[in-house]
């Protein structure tokens, strides 16, 4: 919810729990004082106040099935997620949100679904991938692969064990430096797409990760002939306000906040600083 | 309510009038040919010949720096908002910044009203000072579509010799003139006058851009990679001096600032500028636009492309205060030509 | 939680910059809730060898110092340098453009020979710093920014843009456009633009910013009448550390 009353004015949310993923990777769920609900759309994001810090735009990873909490999953990287590091249960913070659109759900029902996530980006497509998972039967066939830099990096890694059980998804897994206890897939993360049996006219590809990533998994998608307007990418950009008026998010005519932070290649191939 | 006279020498009293109820801000000379707008006190400013200030009164809405909230952290968070506003008058604004407000008017309401900008929107009585003649050699206000004004003021006045030829454009402007100005109404013969000098001002302002300004969107898409960014790469000192002068130039940072008592504090706002190296960072270090050429290249797209076409309205509007405080003469209408002349597509 | 304590050093400076510190009266008191000085020598004469955040001002231009800020260092758990002549060398840089044995002669005469000087050099050209004020001298204000962020463990708002900014949001008239040079193109603002407010062009005392146009700007003094040799000295007044970028 943005405030009628000042569109930069928090609502404050109570910390609840708190889970170190990784060594760098924080998992936190939150739940708002006031609002009851919280309703958002899978890839829709943030902004988390810690005041005297300041606010950053971080998307959401929870499923939105889950109205009570919302779960985030937290890289440290810069002043206000080093401070959601130290945070504990029993802490609070601000929330303005949600923001941005998410990806497109409708669109996407009855498709085959395809989920290439690169580090951080299993956080907001794990969202996705609760929602669809929930609603398995208005999807067709679902694969997600998943690439991390180590497998000390590997985020969710119970849930991943719980998805490889499922017998009505494909999962596949590669880290890029493995360890001597690492049996599965080395390499990165668009090795896994090649090999992949698929109905280009009937698939969308649902892509996050770093801004290096993107241009690597757009060739193999586009080998795979799968339709630019089929492949949605969510963007990362520095955020102010998360509603269209400081302009740091601006890529040439479109908003990352306001337009995204998900868009189709058919889109950002036309943005000349996007990708 | 018809148009009016408003004689010169009561123009002080209307000034001093308006302080019973408002903050005046009028335009001053602050060094020989360098204007400012600030409060003023008595009326002996230059209304008539003043070029367009450094400063556009932009800064009266959307001030350089702004609390946008106040914090306290213990026991648990509490955070109010933080919107300042009073009643003042902006007296004697040229038409190119008048458009300015209105642009950003249409910035700061879309989508989610900005309080922080409407309420001292709404609390402002613009009084316009129409322009019979190019004010100086860097205007381009008639270039752009913005020497003409027909919203976003409350009174327009028009110097026509002894008088303001003045027009009421609100009920606000309406009030204002019946409670605090001395007037006439004006008869045909002033309106004939006023209409003439406004008629003979059409021939003075040169179409210094190369093309229907419609052309330019177009224009510029195709212009990514024209070498005119790569010599405004060599030139631009990346000061951000054009981001600060511009009038519809609206990007802020948020930052919090904490008291010394580390418990409470506020989120201010500040004037940010796209032209400046960090500003497209993300916090991995990444920069989306790491060269001056592509940060003047956004600037000149925000302009004249970007948000032209997302509001369908040009978002220069003609003052040429960036050319005049460039200190290495990057100058728009020289840029804007050059990208027409080598980025030319059959005109529509 | 116990309050960091906090030392102040001096090296070769004119210990302007720790008289700025004393000058903030009001938020000084207020700043003594959150950490103990232990050591100052310009404002108490008990000193102790124990602390935890160090400021330090002052450039290095004897061998004598390069031992004691290594010695420092090894304590502190913070190091800020406060001031030009600690963040990059500053004036005292402008001896390095001679012979040291001429130096000494110039300053001492004949007694030359009981002294002893290097090349004047920042802190960090000997030591890791972790925090800069910039500044000749300091700014009160970018201080307290600093000193705060420490303690609240983010990083200082420390502007990475040039003067002109912040002279342009104070609404001065642009000294260029009077005739005269200022160094505010290529210079870190954060001092809200204070010699140009007063007329005087900036003199580069904060330094350069991350990524200046220096061939530009030089073209720009050269057209305000400068020659290359007094364009150069404009950027060895302060930055005579940092010589190779301008030449």
């Amino acid at each position: 919810m943005i405030n009628n009353d000042s569109i930069f004015l928090p609502e404050i949310a109570e910390v609840v729990s708190t889970r170190q993923l990784t060594e760098m990777e924080k998992y936190i769920e939150l739940k708002l004082k006031e609002t009851k609900e919280f309703n958002f759309n899978p890839g829709q994001f943030i902004q988390l106040s810690i005041f005297g810090i300041g606010e950053a735009p971080i998307s959401i990873s929870s499923s939105p099935f889950n109205k009570d909490t919302i779960g985030l999953c937290v890289r440290k990287a810069g002043d206000v997620t080093s401070a959601i590091h130290k945070l504990e249960a029993g802490s609070y913070i601000g929330i303005r949100g949600p923001l941005g659109n998410g990806f497109p759900i409708e669109e996407m029902k009855g498709k085959d679904l395809l989920f290439v996530a690169g580090g951080l980006g299993l956080a907001p497509l794990r969202s996705l991938i609760n929602y669809v998972l929930e609603r398995r039967d208005d999807f067709a066939k679902i694969t997600i692969l998943y690439g991390a830099k180590n497998p000390g990096e590997i985020l969710f890694a119970d849930e991943l064990e719980l998805w490889k059980k499922r017998k009505d998804i494909a999962i596949d897994i590669t880290v890029d430096k493995p360890d001597d206890n690492w049996s599965s897939k080395s390499g990165v993360v668009t090795r896994l797409i090649p090999p992949l049996d698929m109905e280009p006219t009937n698939t969308y590809a649902l892509v996050v990760g770093p801004p290096v990533m993107y241009k690597y998994v757009l060739l193999e998608l586009q080998a795979k002939q799968i339709s630019e307007d089929h492949i949605i990418m969510s963007l990362e950009r520095r955020m102010k306000c998360g509603i269209g008026k400081c302009g740091h998010c601006q890529i040439n005519g479109v908003y990352v906040c306001l337009d995204g932070p998900e868009f189709s290649y058919h889109t950002l191939k036309f943005l000349s600083e996007a990708i | 309510m018809n148009d009016i006279l408003i004689c010169k020498k009561d123009i002080g009293t209307f000034c001093s009038n308006l302080k019973e109820q408002f903050t005046v801000y009028g335009v001053k000379q602050k060094e020989e040919g360098f204007y400012v707008f600030d409060e003023i006190d008595e009326f002996s400013d230059p209304l008539k010949d003043y070029i367009p200030t450094i400063l556009p009164p932009k800064k009266y809405l959307f001030p350089q720096q702004e609390t946008l909230l106040r914090f306290d952290t213990q026991p648990l968070p509490d955070v109010k908002p933080v919107i300042e506003s009073r009643k003042q008058v902006l007296f004697g604004v040229r038409p190119c910044d008048i458009h300015g407000i209105s642009l950003l008017d249409k910035i700061f309401t879309a989508d989610h009203d900005d309080k922080n900008y409407t309420r001292k929107r709404e609390e402002t009585v613009i009084i316009g000072m129409d322009c019979l003649e190019p004010c100086y050699e860097h205007a381009l206000c008639a270039s752009v579509g913005c020497l003409n004004v027909d919203d976003g003021y409350d009174i327009m006045m028009t110097d026509i010799g002894d008088y303001f030829y003045t027009s009421i454009k609100t009920s606000q402007g309406e009030e204002i003139v019946r409670k605090y100005s001395k007037y006439t109404g004006a008869g045909e013969e002033d309106r004939k006058r006023f209409l003439r000098l406004r008629n003979d001002r059409e021939g003075k302002f040169e179409n210094k851009i190369k093309t229907d300004i419609s052309n330019l969107p177009l224009i510029f898409k195709n212009a990514d990679n024209d070498p005119v960014w790569d010599e405004l790469n060599d030139r631009c000192l990346g000061c951000g001096r054009c981001n600060i002068v511009c009038p519809t130039c609206y990007c802020f940072d948020v930052y919090d600032c904490m008291d010394l008592n580390m418990t409470s504090g506020e989120r201010c706002r500040e004037w940010d500028a796209c032209t400046l190296k960090d500003f497209a960072v993300v916090s991995t270090g990444e920069n989306f636009r790491s060269t001056r050429g592509q940060r003047l290249r956004h600037r000149f797209n925000r302009k004249f492309n970007y948000l032209m076409t997302r509001y369908n309205t040009s978002f220069c509007v003609g003052c040429g205060r960036c050319t005049r405080s460039c200190p290495v003469n990057i100058d728009v209408v020289e840029t804007v030509n050059a990208v027409i002349k080598n980025n030319k597509t059959d005109d529509k | 939680m116990t309050k960091p304590r906090v030392a102040f050093f001096s090296f070769t400076s004119c210990e302007g910059c720790q008289l700025v510190v004393l000058t903030i009266e009001e938020q000084l008191l207020e700043l003594v809730n959150l950490i103990d000085i232990v050591s100052f020598r310009e404002a108490m004469s008990e000193k102790s060898e124990e602390y935890d955040i160090a400021f330090v001002e002052g450039s290095i231009t004897r061998t004598s110092e390069i031992e004691r800020i290594k010695k420092i260092r090894e304590t502190a758990k913070v190091i800020i340098a406060l001031g030009a002549c600690a963040t990059i060398g500053g004036v005292n840089c402008l001896k390095n453009q001679f012979e040291m044995d001429k130096v000494k002669d110039i300053v001492y005469g004949k007694m030359a020979g009981n002294y002893e000087t290097i090349p004047a050099r920042p802190i960090e050209a000997v030591i890791k710093v972790d925090y800069w004020i910039q500044g000749c001298p300091i700014d009160k204000d970018e201080f307290i920014e600093v000193t705060k962020a420490i303690l609240l463990g983010k990083k200082p708002r420390i502007p990475d843009y040039p003067v002109c900014v912040e002279c342009q949001m104070r609404e001065n008239v642009c000294l260029f456009e009077k005739g005269m040079v200022c160094m505010g193109p290529v210079t870190r603002a954060g001092c809200k633009a204070i010699c140009p407010t007063y007329n005087d062009g900036c003199v580069g005392c904060r330094g350069l910013i991350d990524d200046p146009n220096l061939s530009s700007h030089k073209n720009l003094l050269s057209e305000h009448g400068l020659t290359v040799d007094e364009a150069i000295s404009q950027y060895m007044l302060f930055g005579g550390n940092s010589k190779e970028k301008y030449e």
